[in-house]
């Protein structure tokens, strides 16, 4: 009865028309909310819900966790159950105090490696940024360098609130505005032509994949 | 005393491990009220000093000082705690949606379309993770390609929707930041798009000319005013993050979860 699971040319049409479904389902949001969005949405959220306690258990506790404790006989990682339960404590109302020594052991990791993550992110940034030369290079180089590093210093003085901005600090901060503006025009203009190639995919999905090949049957 | 052991004694330590932990849980149900907050306090600069310590203390000739070693053992804590921690978030999913079940509110069906796929994609996953052949091969495939990618990228494209009624109202030129905003996002478009670069092909690929080529000007735009404009946030963004960490492992931070009685 189930034999076609194993057929993989009607496990490819089975795909294609499920996913077809999903594609034209979440769609129909642009006519206005309906029933047939929201059963496909409760659908998304099931599935992306599943894959993620799947996809926990798969790549990081079985590898990491499970493996090394029951197979490698790493005993100690018993610990870890213990120490990932304290966070559910929060649902306690006589312990939830507990779940805050889990949440502050996850405070103090992310606060120590913030120092990490600053000295080997922004230093090489503030080194490269300030050893971009202007002299003893082409003309346009050193220009663009030196733009560079008029934006750089603009934009942070845009930032720069610990005294009051007048003169000429409230010059060149206000030219900070408007380089930023420009900056957030280019990223707006990426981040549209990002969604349009996504919308695009779909197109050419439901287009090529999904009426031409497995409807038309087209090569 | 921690040392790897094989055969069915491993079961024995894990069940005296945990029931060392329910020791230390009984512990800690002792403390009183005002020793609570130190503790947490003293927790938080603890796990703080560990990777701070790494990082200030004096390395040797291999770059390493005396707790570079333990530096990934405590990254695989971390992330298997992470991972208990999902937990919390499909405990909420889970709890709404049944009680939406049982009391069968307005669109409780919904919660039901959510819970079936919800087992199938991770049963799925699960069985093909431990039984591969291709009968679980296909039916993970079904879920995850014809359904979760399909939604997924279906979902972010429709945003590509709403950006343009978003777009109509930033470029409504009011301002000279509105202005300077439409100009460069116009150019970055314009300049990624087939028809944009038709535009502008009729100049030279090479020299001078090149440069006034609509990819180039927003080649040029993205690498050149994007890139030290997005470098200033940043430097902002981390100074931000480091007062904030430094807060937070001084437990200075202050605030309604911070302030409140244990």
């Amino acid at each position: 009865m189930f034999d076609f699971l194993t057929d993989p040319a009607a496990m490819g049409k089975a795909i294609v028309w499920f996913a077809a479904l999903c594609t034209l389902g979440l769609y129909t949001i642009l006519y206005r909310e309906n029933v047939v969005f929201r059963f496909f949405e409760h659908i998304f959220l099931g599935l992306a819900t599943g894959y993620a306690i799947y996809a926990t258990w798969n790549d990081v506790l079985r590898p990491r966790w499970w493996t090394p404790m029951v197979a490698e006989g790493r005993w100690w990682w018993a610990f870890a159950l213990s120490a990932g339960l304290l966070f559910y404590l929060i649902y306690s109302k006589r312990y939830s105090w507990m779940s805050r020594l889990i949440f502050a052991v996850f405070f103090g990791f992310a606060a120590g490696q913030a120092f990490q993550f600053f000295a080997s992110t922004y230093f090489p940034l503030i080194r490269s940024a300030i050893n971009n030369p202007v002299v003893g290079v082409p003309v346009p180089t050193a220009i663009n360098n030196l733009l560079f590093i008029v934006i750089l210093v603009s934009v942070m003085t845009y930032f720069f609130f610990s005294f009051e901005q007048r003169g000429g600090v409230a010059r060149v901060s206000r030219m900070g505005r408007y380089l930023l503006m420009f900056a957030f025009g280019a990223i707006f203009g990426s981040t549209i032509m990002a969604r349009m190639s996504l919308l695009i995919g779909r197109v050419f999905f439901l287009l090529d994949t999904w009426i031409r090949q497995t409807i038309l049957g087209g090569a | 005393m921690f040392r790897p052991v094989q055969g069915p004694a491993v079961w024995g330590y894990i069940i005296g491990a945990l029931v060392a932990s329910g020791v230390i849980f009984f512990l800690l149900t002792l403390i009183p009220g005002r020793f609570r907050k130190p503790l947490i306090a003293l927790i938080t600069f603890l796990a703080g000093l560990f990777y701070a310590l790494e990082f200030f203390w004096p390395t040797g000739r291999d770059d390493t000082n005396f707790l570079t070693p333990f530096i990934d053992p405590a990254g695989q804590m971390a992330q298997v705690l992470q991972a208990f921690a999902l937990g919390l978030g499909v405990y909420s999913l889970v709890s709404v949606h049944l009680r939406s079940i049982a009391r069968q509110r307005s669109g409780w069906g919904f919660s039901v379309v959510l819970f079936a796929a919800l087992f199938a994609i991770a049963i799925s996953g699960l069985l093909n993770a431990y039984r591969p052949n291709r009968y679980n091969q296909n039916v993970f495939n079904f879920f995850f390609v014809g359904g979760l990618q399909a939604l997924d990228s279906t979902m972010f494209s429709i945003i590509a929707f709403y950006i343009v009624s978003a777009a109509y109202r930033a470029f409504r030129i009011r301002s000279v930041e509105a202005t300077i905003l439409l100009s460069s996002a116009f150019i970055v478009m314009l300049g990624q798009v087939a028809l944009g670069q038709a535009l502008t092909n009729w100049l030279p690929a090479e020299g001078f000319g090149a440069n006034l080529r609509v990819e180039n000007i927003r080649t040029w735009i993205l690498t050149r005013v994007n890139s030290p404009a997005v470098l200033a946030v940043d430097f902002g963004l981390g100074m931000g993050a480091l007062a904030t960490a430094l807060r937070l492992w001084l437990s200075l931070e202050r605030g309604s979860y911070f302030d409140r009685e244990l």
